[in-house]
């Protein structure tokens, strides 16, 4: 363990942990409802798999002094750092896989880029657990944009400047980036938003999605702790849910 | 703490080098009475315990999980305090969860996989 | 599309028809094969279209059901 995490890497590692929490959230909740059984088995176990690697995120984030009971259960809404894709639910499948598919694989990106001590194997964990993630989401999204183009353009329309505000502003390159600059990272956020949207190019070749042109996300309209320029969060009655408030008596001393 | 440090490989605590005779016995301990919740193998030989040091009574346990959303990841850890405790001389455990090296079923013995194998689990 | 699973646990051992999984493309339908049968460290895991199978104690194009399989 180690003192030196900036104060902006920090806000970074909260806004990874509070969207993999909210990814958890909506994939329990699809989770009974398919649209395959062979989904349904895949949602639970990615619902697992994010819920554990927020309880290590939350575990690093106490240390930095971010308390982990006010992470878990004392902060508003507002205080949630989660990507604007993951405020609330998706109108059906395809909206699922474009908004949470591509928030997962951005959030994989972002993990994989961290280069400090703190989370030697850690994140060599996550992306190995995250195999099975990318390899379902592309499975899905390669074939709702062959089969359902029109439905996916207006998804990704809706969902990609928030994914792109997530991964972070294209005005942080290797001179400008923070966290590239302090060492956290390994990778400028303009390199990151590069691989982005190479991968989601690789996803539509072939069929008649175009990938919409991107808005730049001015540097002084984004929010740095919340990564998002949107404003919004979740609704009090997922917070609710996510805490468990109603279940508290049957939570494990 | 890096694959070079990692002391505990298998249940054949004899073999251990580098670790005192009060180690081996927390080592021991923890074989003997920590199950891992889904297989009939203790958490030793599914190579989870990367290290046991003491001391002057005070234990700490540096362990690993296959799966990072493990739902027993807390009755484990209560479960390995609990058994220490009971032995004389240990007045404090805690417990560090690490994860380099990553965990893989390499980590496993060959009699180990054998006994997954005999009841019937693949890993 | 219908997928047909077969497998085998060691090398040398027979391959065997374990069950199936339905999926709309290739890549969904190993997805869930993997994840579904997962029971086993597979050597093999392979898929066969159920359209693919061809029929040899009746007429030859006759479509087999799943029924058959299990």
């Amino acid at each position: 363990m180690s003192d030196d995490w900036s104060p902006e890497a920090v806000d970074f590692v909260q806004s990874l942990a509070d969207t993999k929490l909210m990814l958890s959230h909506w994939y329990a909740d699809q989770a009974f409802l398919g649209p395959n059984m062979g989904d349904n088995i895949a949602l639970f176990s990615m619902t697992q798999d994010e819920y554990g690697q927020v309880r290590q995120f939350y575990l690093q984030l106490d240390r930095q002094g971010r308390d982990e009971d006010w992470l878990r259960s004392e902060r508003d809404t507002g205080n949630f750092y989660n990507a604007a894709t993951t405020d609330g639910p998706a109108a059906d499948w395809t909206e699922f896989e474009v908004k949470f598919g591509l928030t997962d694989r951005a959030a994989l990106l972002l993990l994989d880029a961290i280069d400090h001590e703190d989370f030697t194997g850690l994140t060599d964990k996550m992306a190995e657990e995250e195999y099975s993630h990318t390899d379902f989401h592309d499975g899905w999204l390669e074939q709702l944009a062959a089969a359902n183009p029109a439905a996916f353009q207006a998804a990704l329309e809706d969902s990609l400047d928030d994914v792109l505000a997530f991964i972070g502003p294209a005005a942080y390159d290797e001179d400008t980036d923070p966290l590239y600059a302090s060492g956290f990272t390994d990778r400028s956020v303009a390199e990151l938003r590069d691989a982005f949207l190479d991968y989601l190019a690789g996803i539509v070749e072939g069929t008649d999605v175009d990938v919409p042109d991107t808005t730049e996300v001015p540097l002084e309209s984004w929010n740095e702790e919340r990564r998002r320029v949107a404003a919004g969060s979740i609704e009090p009655d997922v917070l609710e849910t996510i805490r468990g408030s109603k279940n508290t008596e049957f939570a494990a001393e | 703490m890096s694959a070079s440090d990692v002391r505990v490989t298998s249940a054949d605590v004899d073999s251990l080098e580098g670790v005192s005779e009060f180690e081996r016995r927390l080592v021991k301990q923890i074989d003997e009475h920590v199950e891992d919740p889904h297989i009939p193998v203790s958490i030793v030989e599914m190579g989870m315990v990367y290290d046991v040091f003491e001391e002057n009574g005070a234990v700490t346990v540096e362990m690993t999980y296959p799966c990072m959303g493990c739902p027993a990841y807390q009755m484990i850890q209560d479960d390995v305090e609990d058994c220490l405790l009971d032995l004389d001389g240990v007045e404090s455990v805690s417990i560090d969860v690490v994860w380099d090296p990553v965990w893989s079923k390499d980590r496993l013995d060959e009699d180990v996989q054998e006994k997954l194998m005999a009841s019937g689990t693949a890993i | 599309m219908n997928y047909e699973v077969f497998t085998r646990i060691s090398a040398g051992d027979d391959l065997k028809h374990i069950g199936s999984v339905e999926a709309p493309a290739d890549k969904l339908a190993k997805n869930y094969a993997k994840t579904t049968y997962d029971e086993e460290d597979w050597a093999t895991m392979v898929l066969v279209r159920r359209e693919d199978l061809v029929r040899v104690d009746a007429g030859r194009d006759e479509r087999v059901e799943a029924g058959e399989l299990v």
